[in-house]
């Protein structure tokens, strides 16, 4: 039986690998870098967004996605709370996200890819 | 344009130099001439109410608002650097990858637990040639006086090398420290 | 070197007090530079209270003196491989912060806006009529650093409300310590004329 062909956006995929991964133990923030937000903007043309470090930085900064057919790659850039196992927290954000793509959207398949690109107090 | 300097000096009309009553009015000493001087009187009268509005200037409370520093944080994390990462893992899912930043927050974050010991600079590097994850460590600390330095450096050596391996997941081939600095400690330590 | 203490949070004024400490500023910088954005936001606790307050009596501008004080530490952010002296930030950072407040009033049109800092009331142990004549002193002060040059109104605050020594007022004002007496003694005559008429 067809029942037609689920549609998820790459800013909607975004979306759930961004909560997802803020979603997990020991993760703090996401970490957005100036090159992922000018890139993120001008792909959404977001409107009043006044800039880093002003209020409303658009949720998903810090994530990237790629749908290439059934599949789906994402990047994430996030910090680490200090005094927690890096290798321990980024493959459980990694895994959960895997699972969250998969699952809630859709995809075949999910690439994961996890940059720790701090560690902090919470 | 008047040269700045000597030729600033700011004369009252009686021709006393504003600069030097000033000094006079600060350690509450007038001469003879400025405790007779109307000119010298009115202006030491405004030296003072200068002296007293000054205070409170310094005083008044002026905080900034409360999310400042958050503000100011987030601009700086977006304008980190982010052209060194060590490989930890690479499974079915993907890569997994530190900055090398912040494996040396780990890293500092290890020394700092060593009694005596403040870390300083620190920098992890995946080392060419070896297997992923595999780093030279150079790290700098500064010691309290009067610790032991050597016992120090084998303690700080310790704990960098498990937290490198537990904390951030890195092999740490290589630690290189430094005692760079030495604080007093308390108490004449 | 000590630190205003009445402008920063007592805990950080206190590690920052000690310059050898194991939390002094060389440390801090030290591994700020390194990209520690935790040892930065030590800095950023430490002395965005000083900056923000020179930068608000300079300007006359709340909202511009938080835009200025926001540029100043992402400029140091940007810039900590220049520092060389890691124990001179503090005096980094004034820097910084003067030369954008002298450049944005240079850029401003002539008409200067007065102060829209709330003037705080004297302490509340005074009684009224010391509070009220607290009150008034102060705002003749603040109309008074109003008719000052910007030149001149930077090296007064930064003597006699973050009381840098000539020597560091001088190499922020790219100046000599000669000429930052001059501009210092020209100032408070001035300004103790626009007292006198106050009383």
């Amino acid at each position: 039986m067809n029942v037609g062909r689920t549609v998820v956006e790459t800013p909607v995929a975004e979306k759930i690998a961004a909560l997802t991964a803020l979603d997990t133990p020991g993760v703090i923030r996401l970490e957005p870098s100036i090159s992922a937000l000018a890139a993120s903007l001008s792909r959404r043309a977001l409107s009043g967004w006044r800039g880093p470090g002003r209020d409303g930085l658009p949720p998903t900064a810090g994530v990237r996605a790629e749908i290439s057919g059934d599949d789906v790659s994402v990047e994430i850039a996030l910090a680490v709370e200090l005094g927690r196992p890096v290798p321990d927290v980024a493959a459980a954000a990694q895994r959960r996200v895997a699972d969250a793509l998969t699952e809630l959207g859709g995809f075949a398949k999910a690439a994961v890819e996890i940059l720790v690109v701090d560690v902090d107090h919470i | 344009m008047a040269i700045e300097g000597v030729d600033e000096a700011y004369l009252l009309p009686c021709g006393q130099d504003a600069a030097i009553l000033w000094e006079h009015v600060t350690v509450g000493q007038l001469d003879e001439h400025e405790l007779d001087c109307p000119h010298c009187q009115a202006a030491s009268a405004g030296f003072v109410a200068l002296r007293e509005a000054t205070g409170e200037l310094a005083e008044a409370e002026l905080a900034p608002p409360r999310d400042l520093t958050e503000r100011i944080m987030r601009a700086v994390r977006t304008e980190r650097r982010r052209d060194a990462f060590i490989p930890i893992a690479d499974n079915d899912l993907g890569p997994i990858r530190v900055a090398a930043q912040a494996a040396a927050v780990v890293v500092r974050f290890a020394a700092d637990q060593t009694d005596g010991v403040t870390a300083r600079s620190c920098t992890v590097q995946q080392l060419p040639g070896e297997p992923d994850g595999w780093c030279a460590v150079r790290l700098e600390v500064a010691l309290r006086y009067g610790v032991d330095g050597m016992a120090a450096v084998d303690r700080i050596r310790e704990l960098v090398g498990a937290a490198a391996r537990e904390l951030a997941g890195f092999e740490p081939a290589w630690i290189d420290v430094t005692v760079v600095d030495i604080w007093p400690g308390g108490r004449g330590a | 070197m000590s630190l205003g203490a009445s402008g920063t949070d007592a805990a950080d004024a206190a590690d920052a007090t000690d310059p050898a400490g194991p939390l002094s500023d060389a440390t801090m910088v030290a591994r700020a530079r390194d990209g520690d954005t935790r040892a930065f936001e030590t800095l950023v606790r430490r002395y965005q209270r000083p900056i923000y307050r020179l930068a608000v009596r300079l300007l006359g501008d709340t909202g511009e003196a938080e835009d200025v004080t926001q540029e100043v530490f992402v400029t140091a952010w940007r810039r900590l491989p220049e520092i060389h002296e890691d124990k001179a930030i503090r005096s980094w950072l004034y820097r910084i912060a003067t030369n954008r407040c002298l450049n944005i009033l240079r850029s401003r049109k002539p008409v200067a806006p007065l102060f829209d800092e709330a003037i705080p009331m004297a302490s509340p142990a005074a009684s009224p009529e010391a509070r009220a004549e607290a009150h008034e002193r102060l705002l003749a002060l603040r109309v008074a650093l109003d008719r000052l040059t910007a030149e001149q109104r930077a090296c007064w605050l930064l003597r006699e409300v973050e009381e840098l020594s000539y020597a560091e007022i001088a190499s922020i004002l790219r100046t000599t310590p000669q000429a930052v007496r001059g501009r210092l003694a020209r100032a408070r005559a001035d300004l103790g004329e626009a007292m006198i008429s106050w009383q």
